[in-house]
C-alpha cells in the first residue's frame, strides 16, 4: 500500500498536466466545430448533385466523417497521441526508475515481495490512467454539449471514449514491457517518444482503410472511428487483440522482473 | 576532441535504430503505394472541391498519390515528425545526461572550458545529425525510385531532405537550449515533447481552418512543410527567416547559458 500511494504522488503533477494538455486540446478544437459544420454542409450539397456511384462509394463515409461525432472522433486522434505518450511514459518509468536513480536497494531491502512491488507499481500507473480518462471523459462531455449544442449520441460518444482508454492501456502496458526488459534505461522520454511515434507514423501512412491487416500493427488502428459510429460498438477482433497485446506484456514484465539481476550501487 | 569521439560513441547504437527505423518506414510505406496506385485518379475533381479542412482530416491535398514522389511526399511529414524527434531528444540529452548521470564534476574537473564542452558535444550532434540524414536521404531516393517507372526523384527527395535536416536542426537547438537554461536539466526532454507535440499540433491546425493561419507562423513543421518543399505552395520568407534565426539564436544562447550554468551535482 505504501509504494502505490507513494507512486500516486510522485506522479500526480505531470498526471495533472497531461489531463490539461487533453482537456485543452479538446476544448480548442471543439471551438472550430461551428465553422467546420457549415463547410460540411455546403460540401454534402455539393456531393449530392455527383453521380450515385460516388455517392454510394463515399457518401456513407463522408457523412460520417462530417458529422459531430466524426469531427469529435478526429480530435480525439490526437487526444489519443498524448494520451499514449502519458501511458508509455508511466509504464517505462514506474519500474526502470529505481535503478536510473539508485534507489532500487532501498526498496528491495523492505519487506516487499518482488510481486508486491510490481503489483502496487501497476496498479498506481492503472489507477492514474483510468482517473486521468474519467475525468477527460467528463470535462469533454460537458464542454462537448456546451459548445456544439445539436444533440449527438451518448453512447457514440462514450464508446469513442472507451477506445482511447484502451488505447492508452496498450502502450502502458507495452511500456511496463518494455522498461522491464531494457537493462538500462537511460531517458524514459526518449525511447516513450520513440516508440510512440513509430506507431502513430505506421498508423497514419501504412494504413488506410479499415480492413487492411496492417491495422494489427499499430495500437492507434485498433478502434476505428467510423466503424463505431456506424455499428455503435467496438470491433470485437480487435477488443481482445488489445486485452491479448495488453495481458503478454504485463505477464512477460512479470517473468522478468521476479528474476532480474536488479543493478545496485 | 575526446568528447566528440566519446559522444559519436555512446550514440553509435542509437543512430543505427533510428536509421534503420527509417528505411523501415520509407520501404513500408512505398510498399503501400504499389498498393493504392491502382485505385486511379477519378476522384480527383471531386476531391479538389472539398474544404481545406476535410482534405486535411481525409490526409488528402496537393500531393498526386498516384506517382511515388506525391505519395512519398504525402507522406513525409511523418517523417519529418520522427526525424524531429530524433534531433529534440538528442539536443535535450546530450549535456543534460552529464548532470543526471552526475558525471559534471568528472567532466569539469578536466582541462577543457566549458565552452569546449559546448562545442564539443554540439559538432557530435551535428556530426550524427548529418549522418542520419545522409542515410535517410540515399535509401529514400533508392527505394523511392525503385517504385517508379525508372524516372528519377532524386531532385524532389532532396528538396524534402533539406527541409528535413532544418526541421532537426530546430528541435535540436530548441533541446539543446533548454537543457542550458533549465534550472532542473532533466526537465528538458519533457518541455521539448510539449513543445513538439503543440507545434504539430498547430500545423495541423493552420493547414486547416483559415482563421488560425498564423499558426504556421508559430511551428516549424509550417515552415518546411513538403507541400512547399516540392512547390505546390510557394515558399513564406518570413517562415525561412523565423526558422533560420531560431537555430543561430537558440545556439548562441547556449553557450551563453551554459557558461554561467549552475551545475546540478
Amino acid at each position: 500500500m505504501n509504494i502505490y500511494i507513494q507512486e500516486l504522488k510522485i506522479n500526480f503533477k505531470s498526471s495533472v498536466f497531461y489531463l490539461l494538455g487533453m482537456i485543452i486540446l479538446a476544448a480548442f478544437y471543439l471551438t472550430f466545430f461551428p465553422a467546420f459544420t457549415k463547410d460540411a454542409s455546403a460540401f454534402l450539397k455539393l456531393l449530392e448533385g455527383f453521380p450515385q456511384v460516388f455517392q454510394n462509394a463515399f457518401g456513407i463515409d463522408l457523412k460520417n466523417i462530417l458529422s459531430i461525432m466524426g469531427f469529435y472522433a478526429f480530435i480525439l486522434f490526437y487526444v489519443t497521441l498524448i494520451a499514449s505518450i502519458q501511458g508509455m511514459n508511466l509504464g517505462v518509468s514506474i519500474l526502470s526508475k529505481e535503478e536510473r536513480e539508485k534507489t532500487a536497494d532501498f526498496l528491495m531491502t523492505k519487506p516487499a515481495s518482488r510481486r508486491k512491488i510490481l503489483l502496487s507499481k501497476l496498479g498506481a500507473s492503472v489507477s492514474i490512467v483510468l482517473v486521468s480518462n474519467l475525468l477527460f471523459y467528463l470535462v469533454s462531455y460537458i464542454s462537448t454539449i456546451i459548445i456544439v449544442k445539436d444533440s449527438f449520441s451518448f453512447k457514440i460518444f462514450t464508446l469513442l471514449h472507451l477506445s482511447v482508454f484502451l488505447v492508452e492501456m496498450v502502450f502502458l502496458a507495452i511500456g511496463f514491457f518494455v522498461g522491464v526488459f531494457l537493462k538500462r534505461v537511460k531517458s524514459t522520454i526518449s525511447i516513450t517518444m520513440a516508440v510512440v511515434f513509430s506507431f502513430f507514423a505506421i498508423g497514419a501512412f501504412a494504413v488506410n482503410s479499415s480492413s487492411d491487416k496492417m491495422r494489427y500493427l499499430t495500437p492507434f488502428k485498433y478502434f476505428d472511428t467510423s466503424y463505431i459510429q456506424k455499428n455503435s460498438s467496438l470491433e470485437l477482433s480487435y477488443l481482445i487483440v488489445s486485452i491479448v497485446v495488453i495481458l503478454v506484456c504485463l505477464v512477460g514484465s512479470y517473468i522478468i522482473y521476479v528474476n532480474k539481476d536488479i543493478d545496485s550501487v | 576532441m575526446n568528447i566528440f569521439f566519446k559522444e559519436l560513441k555512446s550514440h553509435r547504437k542509437s543512430l543505427i535504430i533510428w536509421s534503420l527505423a527509417l528505411i523501415l518506414f520509407v520501404a513500408g510505406a512505398m510498399v503501400k503505394y504499389d498498393a493504392t496506385s491502382a485505385a486511379g485518379d477519378s476522384l480527383t475533381s471531386l476531391l479538389n472541391d472539398m474544404p481545406k479542412a476535410f482534405q486535411s482530416m481525409l490526409g488528402l491535398g496537393y500531393f498526386d498519390i498516384n506517382t511515388p514522389i506525391g505519395f512519398f511526399g504525402a507522406t513525409f511529414i511523418y517523417l519529418m515528425l520522427l526525424g524531429a524527434i530524433h534531433g529534440s531528444m538528442l539536443g535535450a540529452t546530450i549535456l543534460s545526461s552529464e548532470e543526471s548521470d552526475k558525471t559534471s564534476e568528472f567532466l569539469m574537473v578536466k582541462p577543457v572550458t566549458r565552452n569546449m564542452v559546448v562545442l564539443s558535444k554540439m559538432y557530435a550532434s551535428i556530426f550524427i545529425i548529418l549522418l542520419f540524414n545522409i542515410v535517410v536521404f540515399v535509401s529514400s531516393f533508392l527505394i523511392v525510385d525503385s517504385h517508379g517507372n525508372g524516372q528519377s526523384n532524386i531532385n524532389d527527395v532532396f528538396l524534402l531532405m533539406v527541409g528535413f535536416f532544418i526541421v532537426e536542426m530546430i528541435f535540436f537547438f530548441i533541446g539543446f537550449f533548454l537543457s542550458t537554461v533549465l534550472k532542473r536539466a532533466k526537465m528538458a526532454p519533457s518541455i521539448v515533447t510539449a513543445i513538439l507535440l503543440i507545434t504539430f499540433i498547430m500545423s495541423v491546425l493552420a493547414d486547416m481552418f483559415d482563421s488560425v493561419s498564423w499558426f504556421k507562423y508559430l511551428s516549424p513543421f509550417s515552415y518546411f512543410d513538403p507541400k512547399v518543399l516540392l512547390g505546390f505552395i510557394s515558399m513564406n520568407m518570413v517562415q525561412v527567416g523565423i526558422g533560420l534565426s531560431l537555430i543561430v539564436v537558440l545556439c548562441s544562447l547556449s553557450f551563453i547559458f551554459y557558461n554561467k550554468r549552475d551545475l546540478e551535482i
